[in-house]
């Protein structure tokens, strides 16, 4: 005979035990649909067309190999109005639970205007089961074709993109932004989220350049120089490399990282900025005589290079009323009763007029003298 | 069940059951509600509502050094005289709906982020019948399971603060703007008071502790007070420094939202934030266990009930916070509720039964009593 104490106590735990681990969420694989990416593109009639990309999970263990590259996962597009519907869409059109707890990767495509695509995120974000991290891109549309893009680089269950997008030291510029920073960008006046354009190109992955969200108006895509201005002025940039020829001689400089550091104030009808940009690189091949002289020609050609294209940057934003390096937001939080009198997600810009200083350092590396 | 004769604690024990009477019912809602309440002012609420709290829990030790009595309703009753029925009535009332809001708020959090298709019936039934379990222990089971847990949770919160705080972008949004305007400090400290609600937990366990003083038990209540605003502190920064004000304002539940999604996903930390569930819950059944403990002790010596009759009150306040949770509307009306109307309630009523009662026992001019009854 049990004690009557012990049996509550026994019965307490397994309804514990029971209630907390989530068997009433519990679907066996096979009428799961594990979603990795998902992409938006303009439709017709105010609707969305939804690409969501599956790993072929029909795959075991010693078939994963036989699977070409086409094969590896598989995509169903839908239109409907917002993310929740487009959900059910697929769950009709499948006969599968979709599971979203393990989404990595969002590509809006560029057709969509940009308060659409500020929608879409806001509406992912809304949804408890989707995690707040999966990473946002951008491409032409339809972005089925990136989505889709046969490549051998990456087998199930892992996604290329999510590889692509998440390796932060591959590229000159690191574009990457979490969901929830995009959200809360998008969520901040005076703050614009930023993607990074991707195109298919030969079987390849090509980050082309970097796309701004404002907050009404068409996706504006930041031309080259511009584009790494702003990976200067927000500190994106993790190895970026260029070379230059001045005066006969071939200066390469790789390996560059920049640290930037913004002061901002509002004034009377604009914003003030004091940016230092602390730029670091390596001095890698030049043909010199004199490589300590080479080294201080080096500097100040690097210095320029990153000053013209901070420059450009800023008048980029100033030219379209839009501020996708922070610096107006950076601005408004000097100002608490100004942050809490604007609401969440409106619309504030000030003309920028900025003092922007470079500091370089470039070292001399290589082998030759 | 080990209801019974009350053991005394220790100090240390006594700093546990205070410190998980605050705060611990309400922080998953934190910073929220003081962005939502007090605007740009938020910072200077938070402020007061502090210092009103820890002033509050001093006054109250200072009254019921004026009265005679072993319990906190007992010393109430050498005050008031009868008139303590009352305003004890509607201390428990307001107590009681306090819980069941938090209770209810905290099912609805759970089925939102963990357990999307299960209802939240389970987890209110669970949560509360876990409380009222341990409410019905005799007070060194229930102060020492305090005394071990509450470490445990502080730590794994300390944990995802670590790992979250390597996304902070904006510390100057935590700039507090000067001058602080009155009205809006006020209408702020009014909402976000249910977090310091304490209902006399000190004034009501301090009897209980092993070679106290009032000077003494005043310090430790102190302490529980300073360490359970520096959680909030560290909460609030970690929020608004991450996701920025503006989105900070726009989640129900921010920290919930940070644990979840801002920390690394991959190497060998996966999904941190499975701790909430765990340790959260193990603070929100404390909370609701000390809270549940108090209030049966007063009403058991109030109607002079038999040591082992505080189970009868376990019973029917378990039940009858847990039965409220049903009557209660959807999570955000219930936030509205709690912050727009029962907060400022709880502000305003502990203000005046506090101030009138230390009045009075000042004017009684009734000789200091001893912190601990003699047996």
């Amino acid at each position: 005979m049990i004690p009557a104490r012990a049996a509550a106590g026994m019965g307490t735990l397994l309804a514990v035990a029971l209630a907390a681990a989530g068997c009433g969420d519990a679907h066996p694989i096979e009428s799961r649909a594990i979603v990795l990416a998902v992409g938006a593109d303009a439709g017709r009639g105010g609707e969305l067309v939804w690409t969501f990309i599956f790993p072929n999970v029909t795959a075991s263990a010693s078939s994963i190999t036989n699977l070409t590259p086409a094969t590896q996962v598989y995509s169903t597009h839908v239109r409907a109005a917002d993310f929740a519907s487009a959900v059910e869409a697929v769950q009709d059109r499948l006969s599968r639970q979709p599971y979203l707890g393990d989404l990595q990767v969002l590509v809006l495509g560029l057709s969509l205007p940009a308060q659409r695509a500020r929608a879409v995120v806001a509406d992912l974000q809304q949804q408890a089961l989707v995690p707040s991290n999966f990473l946002v891109a951008a491409s032409p549309s339809p972005t089925g074709h990136l989505l889709t893009l046969p490549t051998a680089q990456e087998i199930v269950p892992r996604y290329f993109l999510t590889t692509f997008l998440a390796c932060h030291w591959c590229r000159a510029f690191d574009w990457r932004m979490p969901a929830w920073e995009w959200w809360s960008r998008s969520e901040s006046p005076g703050a614009a989220p930023v993607a990074p354009v991707l195109v298919a190109e030969d079987g390849d992955v090509v980050n082309t350049g970097v796309a701004v969200y404002p907050s009404a108006g068409p996706v504006l895509v930041m031309p080259p120089d511009a584009g790494a201005g702003l990976a200067y002025l927000t500190s994106r940039v993790t190895r970026d490399s260029f070379s230059f020829s001045s005066e006969g001689t071939t200066y390469t400089v790789t390996r560059v990282t920049a640290r930037t550091r913004c002061s901002c104030r509002l004034t009377g009808d604009g914003l003030v900025a004091d940016v230092a940009v602390r730029v670091h690189g390596q001095l890698a091949a030049m043909v010199s005589e004199n490589s300590t002289a080479a080294a201080v020609r080096a500097r100040m050609l690097v210095s320029r290079y990153v000053l013209e294209r901070v420059l450009a940057a800023l008048a980029w934003a100033n030219a379209h009323r839009v501020d996708p390096a922070d610096l107006t937001e950076k601005a408004i939080l000097r100002a608490p009763r100004l942050t809490y009198a604007l609401a969440p997600g409106s619309e504030y810009f000030r003309p920028i007029a900025a003092r922007v200083r470079v500091a370089t350092v470039v070292e001399t590396a290589g082998i030759s003298r | 069940m080990t209801v019974g004769p009350i053991e005394r604690i220790s100090h240390g024990e006594f700093l546990w059951v205070v410190m998980v009477s605050m705060v611990a019912g309400g922080i998953y809602v934190w910073p929220q509600v003081a962005l939502s309440g007090g605007g740009a002012d938020w910072e200077w609420a938070a402020v007061a509502a502090f210092l009103l709290s820890a002033l509050s829990s001093r006054a109250q030790l200072a009254w019921a050094r004026r009265a005679a009595g072993a319990t906190y309703f007992d010393r109430l009753h050498a005050v008031w005289g009868a008139l303590a029925w009352p305003w004890y009535t509607v201390d428990t009332a307001a107590s009681l709906v306090l819980d069941a809001m938090l209770l209810a708020l905290y099912a609805q959090m759970l089925e939102t982020f963990f357990y999307p298709s299960l209802s939240a019936l389970p987890f209110r039934l669970l949560v509360g019948c876990l409380a009222g379990w341990f409410a019905a222990q005799s007070l060194p089971t229930l102060a020492r399971n305090a005394q071990f847990w509450m470490p445990v949770v502080l730590a794994s919160f300390l944990v995802l603060t670590a790992v979250t705080a390597t996304q902070i972008h904006f510390p100057s949004a935590l700039l507090p703007p000067w001058p602080p305007a009155p009205a809006a400090v006020a209408a702020g400290t009014g909402q976000i008071w249910f977090l310091w609600s304490e209902g006399e937990v000190s004034a009501t366990l301090a009897p209980w502790v092993r070679g106290a003083t009032w000077r003494s038990t005043a310090r430790w209540a102190l302490a529980a007070h300073l360490a359970q605003a520096s959680v909030l502190a560290v909460a609030a920064f970690l929020v608004v420094a991450t996701l920025g004000p503006w989105a900070a304002r726009v989640l129900e539940w921010p920290m919930i939202y940070e644990f979840e999604g801002l920390g690394p996903t991959s190497l060998s930390l996966v999904r941190p934030n499975m701790l909430v569930i765990p340790f959260w819950t193990t603070a929100f059944v404390l909370y609701l266990a000390v809270r549940l403990f108090h209030r049966s002790l007063d009403i058991q010596s109030a109607l002079r009930l038999a040591p082992a009759g505080r189970i009868a009150p376990v019973c029917a306040f378990t039940l009858a916070i847990v039965g409220a949770t049903f009557a209660l509307p959807d999570s955000s009306t219930l936030l509205t509720l709690l912050t727009r109307d029962l907060s400022p309630f709880l502000l305003a009523w502990s203000i005046v039964r506090t101030g009138a009662t230390w009045g009075l026992a000042a004017v009684r001019r009734g000789a200091p009593t001893p912190v601990t009854p003699r047996p």
